[in-house]
């Protein structure tokens, strides 16, 4: 019998950790696309110098950010750390969920990595040329990667500190930000192709599942299956998100 | 703005788009919690809790649209 025992928690952690890595991975790709954008136009007009520094400045300040605030997590109980970070989580995901749901619909705009780019280029291309143009291009790349990395490093905290899964879902983020080096590298472009709001979409999905349950679990609820209600809860989102959206769609035709 | 004036704008940001969406997802939380809490219906407040979030999420959409 140890065996299948063995192998029955073997499928529950996995029933855990895919989905913390899953949705850290596709958060934070989506994240980390939008910082890449600022800091190519950055180096794009001024050279790599100030974007690499705002860049690493910015680095400096999230991983001391981690480092100070990242063993207070510790001394929280475990249930409130859950019901605290399931409702931040069910705050975030809906948000991002609804937010998909009304891009897929067509009632507000796409997001554009290319418009971003030309937007940001522009920008500083209109400063005057001077040594301070330096500080304002590191800045903006500062800035960049200093609020997409916040919303990675909470998206990392928010899916992992709830069951000790802090290290793969470091890891998911890690991923993500390596993938999109080689293939900005690559192509030495904003990645306008990536198709940024079916991953909002489905990282919403993730994201308002994780949260009902952590916040479920901060409240004392045992659900029924345990780790396996994410899953139902995925599917419910899922097919909630999918129908409003067509309903909106329908709507927006008929009222054209 | 200061630069930390727009760090906390944008951490807010993260949570709150919609004011409707984030209050009744607070409201949905404080029914579950006593659903859990004095009821002692856990299983309750776990209904409330995607219940709710299912339904805010739908009419925080189609406010939108009006």
């Amino acid at each position: 019998m140890a065996p299948e025992r063995g192998a029955s928690h073997t499928v529950i952690d996995w029933l855990a950790i895919a989905p913390a890595v899953t949705s850290s991975f596709l958060a934070s790709l989506v994240e980390i696309v939008e910082a890449f954008t600022i800091v190519l136009a950055v180096a794009t007009v001024r050279g790599w110098r100030p974007a690499l520094a705002g860049t690493a400045a910015a680095f400096v300040v999230l991983a001391l950010l981690v480092l100070c605030f990242g063993p207070l997590l510790e001394q929280v109980p475990i249930h409130v750390l859950q019901l605290v970070i399931g409702i931040l989580l069910l705050l975030f995901g809906l948000r991002w969920l609804r937010k998909a749901i009304l891009r897929s619909a067509g009632l507000i705009p796409l997001h554009d990595e290319a418009k971003a780019f030309a937007r940001e280029t522009a920008s500083l291309q209109g400063a005057p040329s001077t040594d301070h143009l330096d500080w304002i291009a590191g800045l903006a790349a500062f800035k960049a990667v200093m609020l997409e990395g916040l919303e990675v490093v909470f998206i990392v905290i928010a899916v992992g500190a709830g069951r000790g899964l802090l290290i793969p879902a470091s890891l998911g983020a890690a991923a993500a930000a390596l993938l999109v080096l080689i293939i900005g590298i690559l192509v030495h472009r904003p990645l306008a192709r990536v198709p940024e709001n079916l991953l909002k979409f489905i990282v919403g999905v993730l994201l308002s599942s994780f949260g009902v349950f952590w916040t479920g679990e901060g409240l004392g609820v045992d659900w029924p299956g345990t780790d396996l209600a994410i899953v139902a809860f995925m599917a419910i989102f899922l097919a909630t998100a999918i129908a409003t959206s067509a309903v909106l769609r329908r709507r927006a035709g008929s009222a054209t | 703005m200061t630069l930390l004036q727009l760090i906390v704008a944008e951490l807010i940001g993260l949570f709150i788009d919609d004011g409707f969406l984030a209050v009744v997802i607070l409201l949905i939380v404080a029914v579950a919690a006593v659903c859990a809490w004095l009821i002692h219906a856990p299983l309750l407040a776990g209904a409330v809790l995607i219940l709710g979030c299912v339904g805010v999420l739908v009419a925080s959409a189609l406010r939108a649209r009006r």
